[in-house]
């Protein structure tokens, strides 16, 4: 499936007529209490077998229009890393934009070349509890990166490219420091429990896997601790109360959340083939999902208590057909998701956002919203985040001057009651842009 | 050439590798791991693009350890989402023998494994 191209989609829904745009069909399955919870191998959570009637489609909207705006939306604030062109890799690490209303910062060592992001996917970026710094990423650039390319240098398996590095800019002296070297993919907790995912060797080499263990301090100078027990390829994601939740990559395969409760206390708490997405406000809650990309069944969203592993209610989404074969879409996945209160919103890779609310132990999909102005990419709206009082969804897009090109990215600010949409973009060079948030919870 | 990045769903590639020279740095059957079966290992590369280092490459069908269909999702071959993956390029399940044999036709090896005469290079 070319997910790149624009299409109109028609997809079969009940009652609702709908000219463009994706439309995704409920159907709630409310699971019954007397479900049991897992056991701590992750294995043996299970639906209840009481199944509510197939819901009614619901209707999406399509975001044509889009206002431009040349300031940041107060409420956030952005990395933006220029894209490399004529390079391998890019030489010029990025800037900070909209943290307490300055103008932009340049991030990263002088004259040291690198980008300040993970190029193995953790988009974690975040302000301290006290908003005086900003933790970040720094790779540090030790050589290109090989071509490959018959003439070009060859370059030996191993060969240290990049040394990978979290930072710390405090923001009201200026003073940007290493906080870890050999490190990547980072957490931090509300009473400032800071966890990282540190190389067993520190530099990234050509062609090896990165290995790593994951420490925890007390505090962003404190003692570090070894929490996991085998070396691995390993992505922190964000702490849930008092755990620490973090994928397992293993090569080839897909991601699998783990918990960790302190040292030495490591385990699986999903199901095989299940994906974390977000955590409730009060972190005893995670959404996830099944099927839809790679599997031949419908995607299913899941609402689970991550401590037990019990499954509390989960919403099929369905009715994504492709006109031209009238089969179900295969490549649905969800990219990213975020969740407040008692809202949710997902990003899906076929392009657009979910809208579900999420009230007690009911899941339900509200609204779709897709994004057709000009220079959007339908298959590219992630890295979304609710607003704090969840009326606005903030979305990072990519852009592009046609439909199969790529080019920049742009943060759009969806406003869920009246539907306005805003964009603005990183002035000067093509950038990527990263939200500055903290996924972490309770807050 | 659409492939998985050995990276999550939201590195923003939607699975497509960039063009260019890869090389292949080992070849085994019966490989018998997450991914099983018939491999060629991919070399690492650098999607300027997205900014994103894409890793963990693989060509293979999904196949058990014994390169045949097992019962299980990632061992059987399910058009069309057995094409979609994490972090390999996907070959069908009736190609994969073409390949093969493609592979030592243009000047690939029959060596097994992921010492001498690997890496190889190749452009996709």
């Amino acid at each position: 499936m070319d997910a790149r191209r624009r299409r109109r989609i028609a997809a079969r829904v009940a009652g609702v007529v709908v000219a463009a745009g994706i439309v995704l069909a409920g159907s709630y399955v409310l699971l019954g209490t007397g479900g049991h919870d897992a056991t701590g191998d992750g294995n043996a959570a299970t639906q209840g077998d009481k199944t509510a009637a197939a819901g009614s489609g619901v209707a999406s909207t399509t975001v044509a229009r889009v206002e431009d705006t040349p300031g940041l939306d107060p409420e956030l604030a952005v990395i933006a890393v220029p894209l490399g062109t004529q390079t391998v890799t890019p030489e010029v690490s990025g800037k900070l934009i909209g943290a307490q209303g300055g103008t932009p910062v340049q991030l990263g060592p002088r004259g040291k070349p690198g980008m300040t992001l993970d190029p193995f996917g953790s988009r974690a970026t975040m302000l301290t509890t006290d908003g005086q710094k900003l933790v970040y990423h720094f790779w540090r650039h030790l050589r290109e990166f090989p071509t490959e390319a018959p003439g070009d240098p060859v370059v030996a398996e191993g060969t240290p490219l990049f040394t990978p590095t979290i930072r710390a800019l405090d923001l009201a002296t200026g003073e940007d420091s290493v906080l870890v070297s050999g490190a990547r993919s980072f957490a931090l907790r509300a009473d400032g429990m800071f966890a990282y995912a540190e190389g067993v060797e520190p530099d990234y080499r050509y062609d090896m896997p990165y290995l790593q263990r994951i420490v925890v301090r007390k505090g962003l100078d404190g003692p570090p601790q070894v929490w996991t027990t085998k070396e691995d390829r390993y992505t922190v994601l964000q702490w849930a109360r008092g755990s620490l939740f973090v994928h397992r990559e293993p090569v080839g395969g897909e991601p699998e959340l783990l918990v960790l409760d302190g040292p030495g206390k490591v385990r699986p708490v999903l199901p095989h083939g299940e994906q974390f997405i977000c955590t409730s406000s009060d972190g005893s809650r995670i959404l996830t999902w099944t099927g839809g990309a790679g599997t031949p069944d419908p995607l299913v969203l899941h609402l689970v208590e991550w401590q037990g592993g019990k499954h509390v209610s989960s919403l099929t989404l369905d009715g994504l057909h492709d006109p031209s074969t009238g089969e179900l879409d295969p490549g649905i996945a969800i990219t990213d998701g975020s969740w407040e209160g008692d809202r949710v919103v997902v990003s899906l890779n076929v392009g657009g956002l979910a809208l579900l609310s999420a009230k007690g132990d009911e899941l339900a999909l509200e609204k779709v919203v897709t994004f057709s102005y000009p220079q959007a990419d339908l298959s590219s709206v992630a890295d979304v985040e609710l607003s704090g009082s969840g009326n606005q969804v903030f979305a990072v897009t990519w852009e592009g001057p046609d439909v199969d090109t790529q080019d920049h990215t742009a943060v759009l600010t969806y406003d869920l009651a009246g539907g306005e949409c805003s964009r603005w973009i990183s002035p000067g060079a093509r950038a990527l842009v990263c939200l500055v948030s903290n996924p972490s919870r309770p807050r | 050439m659409a492939g998985g990045s050995g990276s999550y769903y939201n590195d923003d590639t939607n699975g497509y590798l960039p063009s260019g020279w890869y090389s292949i740095t080992g070849h085994r059957n019966h490989f018998d791991g997450t991914i099983n079966g018939r491999v060629w290992r991919l070399s690492d590369k650098w999607d300027s693009q997205h900014c994103c280092l894409r890793s963990g490459l693989f060509i293979r069908r999904e196949d058990t350890p014994l390169n045949d269909q097992g019962t299980r999702e990632e061992e059987r071959w399910d058009v069309p989402s057995a094409y979609l993956s994490f972090g390999c390029v996907k070959v069908s399940y009736s190609n994969i023998g073409a390949v093969h044999t493609r592979w030592t036709d243009y000047g690939g090896s029959t060596a097994h494994g992921s010492g001498l005469p690997y890496p190889l290079s190749s452009k996709l």
